[in-house]
Formats: C-alpha cells, structure tokens, sequence
C-alpha cells in the first residue's frame, strides 16, 4: 500500500524537474587571425559563422522566450555582434549588402524585387533573421578591421575579456526584467528602460517592486566558446576569475576547440563550470556536432551524459612569468603559483616575505656530494 | 502540474490523435514544424535536434547511451510521443530509428532560411492609411477577450459576444443552458477551470473547439492548424496580406477577429493585424506569463479607465493583488468583478471595501472548489500569479538570502571534486526555489486535496508466475526503470504495470528470455 502512494509522489516530481524555462545562449567566437589561418585547409571561419547562425537559430526554435547573444573576440579587443545596444531591430531594415565577404545565404538572390538585398532570406523566421543579420552584418565590419589591423605585430588573446562580457551579460539576463519585446531589445538597453519606468510610476516601491516581479521568471544561462587559437597565451587569473563566477551563476561553459592543441585553461573551464569540452579535429560538417553533442540545453543537462573528455589538464600558470607549470612553488600564504623564486623574496600576489632560510635552501643546486672513498676496514675515515 | 502543461498536453493530445496522413500533410509547413516542434518536451527536443542534421539513421540502442539512467522514463516518455506524433520512423527491424522526411526537410529549411518566402506571412508592404500601433491592438485584444471571460461570469452591463463565441463556448461545455438566448446560458464546472486557467491556455482550449467545429463545416483541418501555428509566428505590429491567405483561412478570419486574436479594419480590408493574444500563442511556459500578465495589467487599465476616464496608465508591472498570510486569511486589491468572481471560488470572501476584498481560505471553501472539478494546483498556481508585488518582493528577498548562504558554504568544493558538481549543481537548483505563497499555506492546500482522493485507480496488467527469481528480477528491474511500474511484491513474485507499459515489458520479456516464453 505504502509503495502504490510513494509511487505517485515521486513520479510528480520528476515531470517538475524536466520542465523547460527559457534560456540564454551566449556564443563567443574567437577570431584571432592566426589560428584560422593554420586550419584554413579544413575550414574557412565562414563557413563556421554559417553553422554558428543555424546552430542559434536551432537555440531559439527550442523555445519563444529562448535568447541568444554573440560576442566576437579578436586581436582588436571583444565586442558584442548582438544584441547590439545602438540598433533598433524593428524597423524594417534594408541594408546594403557588404561587398567583399559573402556569407550570406545561397538563397539572396531570389528574393522579392522591391527589397534590396540583405545577407539573410526575407522570408526566414523573423526572430532568426534579426539575429543572424545583425551577426553577420558586424562580422564583416570586425573582419575588416582585422585586416587594416594585421601588421600590428602585438597580437594577444583576449578571450578573457570576452568571458567576462559575456558572464556579465548572462548576470543582467538572469536578474533583469526579459519581457517578451527584450527579444529584439538588449538587456543593455533594459536598465535606461526600466528607471525610465521608474520614473513614471508613481512611488518608488512600485518600480522596486516591479523589478522583483520581473526577476522571478527562471532564465538558465550557458556559454559556448569556439576558438581555434593554439596559442597558450590566454591569461590565466580572469579565466579562473570568470570560472568562478560561471559556477556560482550555475553557467556552463562549453567549448568547442578547433585547430590541433588542447587548451588546458578552457579544459579547466568546461570541467568546473559541467560544460562539455570537444576538440574537433576535422570541422567540416561542424553543424553536426553543434546540434548533437554541443545542443545539451542547462533543463536536460541533469539527465544527459555529456560527451566530454575526462582526461583535464589541472595545469596552472606562473604568476610571474605568466606561462603554465607543471612543478612550481607555492605561495604559503596565498597559495599564489610561481614558477621560479621571485628575485624580491616577497609574493608577487600578497606580498608576503618569504623566509629567507627557506629560500636559501630552495635555491640552492642540487649538490653532487663527493664520495668518499671508502677503507678497506669498511670505515669512513 | 502547472496550467501550461495542461495547455500543452491539450493541444499534444490533439495533434496526436490526427489520423497519420494527416500529421504528414501538416510538416508540409515550416511554421508548423516550428510549432510542434516547440511544443515538444526537452528530452525529445534533443533527439530531434540531434537526428537534423545527421544523415544516417540512429541506432535506437545509442539513444539509451546519451542518457543517464535515471532519465530512463524521460527518454521513454519522449521517445512515445515522437512516435505518436509520427515525427520518427523505425526501419523493419525496430533498430534504426530517423526522422520524418518531411518534417526534416522543412524544419532544416526554416532553421537554414531557406524556405519559400510566404512561409511566415506576407507582409503588407504598402503603407497603411489607417494605421494602428500595438497599444491598439492590445487594447482591442484585451477587450474582446474580456467581453468573453465576463460574459461567462455573468457580470452585468458588459455586451455580448457575438453567436460564433457563443457556439463555441456551448459546445466547448463551459456553458450550458436552454435555447439560444444568450441569457438564458450558465457557465459549467468546466468553466469554472476553464476561468482559473491563464490567458494562452484558454485561448487554445477555444481553439480547439474551434477545430472540432470546422470539422463539421468541412473545412481542412489542416489549411485551420497551419494557420494557428502561422499566426503565432507573426510578428506583432506589422501587417499581412489577406490575399495570400486560402479560401478557408480568410473565412477563419472573421472568427479570429472576434476571439481578439487578429484586427481587420473592415471585413474586406485587405490587411491584418496580429495581435498579442495570437503572436504569444505557439509560447510557452514562462514566456506566457510576461504577455499574460501585461494582458491582465492592459484589462485592468481598461477597467479602471471606465470608470474614472482620468486614470494615469497602469503602473508597470503591478499586476498581482493578492496578499495572502500564513493564517489563510486573504486580502484581494481589487474591484474588477472578474477576479472577485473567480477568488469566490476558493476564498470564503468576508468583506468587500472600494478597492479590496478580504477573505479566508478554510477548508470547506477549497473543498468546494475541489467538488466543482478544480485541482489545488490550479488554485496555487492563480494565487502565485496573481500574488501582489510585495509578497514577491519578499520571497526574492528571503530566496537571495538563500541563496548567498548555500554558495558561501559550498564554494570551497567548487574547485576540488568536479565529478560532484554536476550533483550539486541541479540538486541546489531544486533547493532553491521561490516560494511565493507561504509554504504552510500550500502544504495545505495540496494535503486537503490528498484528503479526497484516498484510493486511486490504475488500468494495467499482473505479471506473475515467474519461473525463478532471476527472471523475476530483470523483468522488474526493467519495468521500474521505465517508470511504468505500479505495485511490486518481491516474496511472491508478481507486480503490476501500466496499460501503455504493458506491452513493452512483454516485448522485453520475449526478448530477454525466449527460453522460458518459446
């Protein structure tokens, strides 16, 4: 009898769980020239621009209030693609088709006469054709840029920093009002537009009241990066710093990595943050393993079992020179990484001064002991 | 289960039950598939989606290695109603499972932008003379919709709904009575239900007796569907083109306009609008309350704006009314009669002031509610959204609380074990939950609904008699593992399934043990 009530119970709850709130998907691509310039056999970043547009659109087809962000990543510093805080996205937009780069769709030609030609069919779902001309649209202009850019011999990564726009975007998202007309409007935009409501109303507990209403739709957030960059020169302490944040937000952060390395800082990231971590070896046909393996929506990631390698490289880097250690020193206090004992005697990150005693013995050589010569008695003289 | 799900699970039910050929001729359209396609649960959103672009079709068994195996019902659910839906086809031999062509080929179409133009709606590109803004269009949404809800409460002095919405609620049994005199109806137990539901499940609820209707006027059920899934694909605001539209769509029409889901200036107008109530149709859960609440909010302006013409707009996002204690007692800011009427339901109303009504929850008051055919989370889920601001400012606040104490604690595991973390990290999504209503309260409310259905009834089959124990053993573990498992007794060997598991613990059976069944 207690079994047939148990019963109902339990199977309550697990419809509860598996129902699916809207989410926010944030794609960051890394455009840093080099990387793509090593995989152009397999794949232009056209082409992965491409799949990454059907691979968003497949992200809002999921669900009305879905939303999706794109930051680009380049040499020239991180950008958001879209949303876009200086575009309007309702107005019926006739933009000039970019000369030059073409990725648009094969099917740009065919469209009605009286509009001029857009990089995207007319006749697309509108909340795809927003998104999809607004990316490809700041595509072009950020791969311009890059060229007039390219002799510029100072080159660094900044994922970092593209991380951490996106973690604070996901933040706004998940906390800020996402009324159904912030599916075109930016979350940027949103804070100008509820003080603007602030404003209006009559007492000040309406607004603050209203905020918190609108904050109780539960958003789930995820990260996806793809990055082609073999370099190891991603800075380690703001990944770290975003990867906490991403954990305490419950973001995962997917990455799928392109080009022929393992990179051990994002590794690092998918693996504390439950994301997937996929090195892709032959990216032709990505789109498969986009809506395959990387289309683990946050609301059914309890029950999958993610396609991600255990094998993480927990490698860390040098606070001062900056590179990854294998055996290192740590700091006693701080637990700061060093590779080599800092000429200062102190931390390099808490300033601690280290014992001079301990540092003398550290830095001491191995010291090659001369034997002695044994006696004939067996005795050491 | 919340009143979105019940909205789905209708119009699931619905399109399930189509007869096959039917479902094929509806994938013929791109915002179809995108429709059904949203309507789909999680776990099947994933299959599909993963199946799109894979040209080869998919071992059934790989399908049980993508999932954990607590997820095992999840799958099986998902996998059913797939297979109801005819969205995936299995090969002769029952192992290789793809999608409807059809359906593959035109959702691919609608996600690459490579469909045929019209698929979502011609836009009207001329200017329009008479043009309308979207404050228009919700206005003129709100206020057919809300001639309907109070027509159905009976409140007085509103005007009546024209005969189509009339026919529709007669036949839809929400209201009942002799003749056709519009006076002479009486809303039913199901419209009891039918009020407590939010805007978007009513909607389809009308709309799907709208569909039982056509068929009767043989219209194409499916020329009907496609162009209730089109619509909530529209964008709100712009306006279409009639004359893209088939012969039966343009005969929908003039009913749409009286649900308030389209505006047409004249009936010969060439141009129509979508309004809120059409292009939030195909939306679900979360995405329904945000336009469902401005809805409300955009009727109680219209409301206040009758009576005192001088009323400022409605302060935004100040929609909830309802304060509720955790000594059952209730305070409803209000004095919309439709919101009276339905608290009336459930609440023992005590008094009633200019703008409030206060009451109390007792037993027998929810007991009735229950006797009229309406559940404790119908009732629950009004109150969570309808509650006043100010309740749900608290709970955030107590929920943020929460929420800073549990990370505060939990941070330093964040580092070190990353296989816990995936425990973890769903199990305090399901710790943390916003809790609206007073705890007490709900318990409450949920155990004096337990207190009516003391025995419940399952259809199913007996399996007994099993040769040894072993046998016995892979056969529950596989029924339980299905979730179709309903009563066990290990020491004499028998359980009891579900009607709809029967059949596939039987085929396992005969798979697993030929011996003892050959």
């Amino acid at each position: 009898m207690d079994a047939i009530s148990d019963r109902v119970f339990t199977e309550s709850t697990t419809i509860e769980a598996s129902n699916d709130d809207p989410s926010l998907l944030t794609v960051i691509l890394d455009i840093s020239p080099a990387g793509w310039f090593r995989i152009r056999d397999q794949i232009s970043i056209h082409e992965l621009a491409k799949s990454l547009l059907v691979f968003m659109n497949a992200h809002l087809s999921l669900n009305n209030s879905n939303q999706v962000a794109f930051i680009a990543s380049s040499p020239e510093g991180s950008k958001f693609l879209y949303p876009n805080p200086n575009k309007n996205y309702d107005e019926v937009r006739r933009h000039q088709s970019i000369s030059g780069s073409h990725i648009g769709d094969g099917r740009e030609d065919e469209q009605a006469p009286e509009f001029a030609p857009t990089l995207v069919n007319r006749g697309m779902y509108r909340q795809f054709r927003v998104v999809d001309e607004a990316v490809l649209e700041e595509l072009n202009e950020c791969f311009k840029q890059i060229a007039k850019n390219i002799q510029n011999e100072d080159q660094k990564s900044t994922l970092s920093g593209a991380l951490s726009m996106a973690l604070a975007y996901t933040n706004r998202m998940l906390t800020l009002d996402q009324s159904i007309s912030t599916t075109t409007a930016s979350a940027i935009n949103s804070t100008t537009s509820v003080n603007a409501n602030a404003g209006n109303s009559n007492s000040n507990s309406n607004s603050a009241a209203g905020a918190a209403s609108n904050s109780i739709t539960s958003m789930r957030s995820r990260i996806l990066i793809v990055s082609a960059n073999d370099e190891d020169d991603v800075k380690y302490i703001p990944i770290m710093n975003s990867i906490f944040a991403a954990q305490k937000m419950k973001t995962s952060i997917d990455i799928a990595k392109l080009g022929f390395k393992d990179s051990s800082y994002l590794q690092q990231a998918s693996d504390a943050t439950n994301g997937i971590y996929l090195h892709i070896d032959d990216p032709r046909g990505i789109i498969q393993v986009l809506t395959s393996a990387f289309f683990v929506e946050p609301s059914i990631r309890p029950f999958i079992i993610l396609p991600t390698n255990s094998n993480v490289n927990y490698r860390a880097s040098c606070f001062i020179t900056g590179k990854s250690v294998d055996v290192g020193y740590v700091c006693s206090v701080c637990l700061c990484i060093m590779s080599i004992i800092p000429e200062t005697g102190k931390c390099p990150a808490c300033s601690s001064i280290f014992d001079d005693k301990i540092i003398a013995q550290l830095s001491k050589g191995p010291v090659v002991l001369k034997k002695r010569k044994l006696d004939t008695n067996g005795t050491t003289s | 289960m919340s009143s979105s799900n019940l909205f789905k699970a209708t119009v699931n039910e619905y399109l399930e039950g189509l007869p096959q050929t039917v479902q094929s001729k509806l994938y013929e359209a791109p915002a179809t598939c995108l429709s059904i396609y949203r309507l789909l649960p999680p776990m099947a959103k994933f299959y599909i989606m993963s199946m799109l672009f894979n040209e080869q079709p998919v071992v059934l068994r790989d399908l049980d290695k993508w999932c954990k195996p607590m997820a095992k019902k999840m799958q099986f659910d998902s996998l059913k109603r797939l297979k109801s839906l005819h969205l995936i086809e299995e090969d002769k031999g029952g192992n290789h499972i793809r999608l409807h062509p059809t359906f593959r080929k035109n959702f691919r179409n609608c996600l690459t932008g490579s469909q045929e133009s019209n698929a979502f709606g011609n836009l009207c590109v001329t200017t329009d003379k008479h043009k309308v803004d979207i404050e228009f269009l919700d206005t003129f949404a709100s206020q057919k919709w809300e001639t309907i809800l109070h027509f159905m409460v009976g409140t007085e002095s509103t005007a009546t709904p024209s005969s189509s919405v009339l026919s529709l609620l007669k036949s839809g049994g929400l209201m009942e009575g002799p003749g056709t005199s519009p006076k002479n109806l009486k809303i039913t137990k199901t419209g009891f239900q039918f009020l407590l539901q939010d805007v978007n499940a009513q909607i389809w609820t009308l709309l799907l007796q709208y569909l039982n209707l056509t068929q009767d006027l043989h219209m194409d059920p499916v020329d009907v569907l496609n162009f209730i899934f089109v619509l909530g694909s529209l964008e709100l605001g712009k306006s279409y083109t009639v004359s893209s539209l088939s012969e039966t769509q343009v005969s929908m029409l003039a009913d749409l306009k009286d649900y308030g889901l389209v505006y047409q200036r004249t009936d010969s107008s060439g141009r129509f609008y979508p309004t809120r109530l059409a292009t939030t149709l195909t939306s679900d859960s979360a995405a329904l309350k945000t336009p469902s609440m401005a809805l409300e909010q955009a009727l109680e302006a219209s409301e206040e704006g009758a009576e005192q013409p001088a009323a400022p707009e409605a302060p935004a996002g100040n929609q909830g009314t309802v304060i509720i204690e955790t000594n059952f007692k209730l305070y409803a800011y209000t004095n919309s009669p439709l919101e009276i009427a339905i608290l009336n339901l459930f609440v023992h109303l005590k008094s009633r002031f200019t703008n409030m009504v206060c009451g109390q929850i007792t037993r027998e008051s929810i007991r009735n509610a229950l006797y009229n055919g309406i559940t404790a989370d119908q009732v629950i889920k009004f109150l969570e959204t309808h509650a006043h601001p100010q309740m749900k400012l608290l709970a955030k606040e107590r929920l943020d609380k929460k929420i800073e104490f549990d990370t505060s604690h939990n941070i330093n595991t964040a580092g070190g074990a990353p296989q816990s973390q995936a425990i973890s990290a769903d199990g305090s999504v399901a710790q943390h939950k916003l809790e609206i209503l007073p705890p007490t309260v709900v318990d409450q409310i949920k155990l004096w609904q337990l207190e009516l259905d003391r025995i419940q009834t399952f259809d199913g089959y007996v399996f007994k008699d099993f040769a040894n124990q072993q046998e016995f053993d892979t056969l529950w573990n596989y029924a339980s593992e299905t979730g179709v498992l309903i009563w066990s007794d290990k020491n004499k060997r028998k359980f009891f399934v579900t009607k709809e598991g029967f059949s596939q613990v039987a085929d396992f059976g005969n798979r697993r043990l030929p011996r003892s069944r050959g």
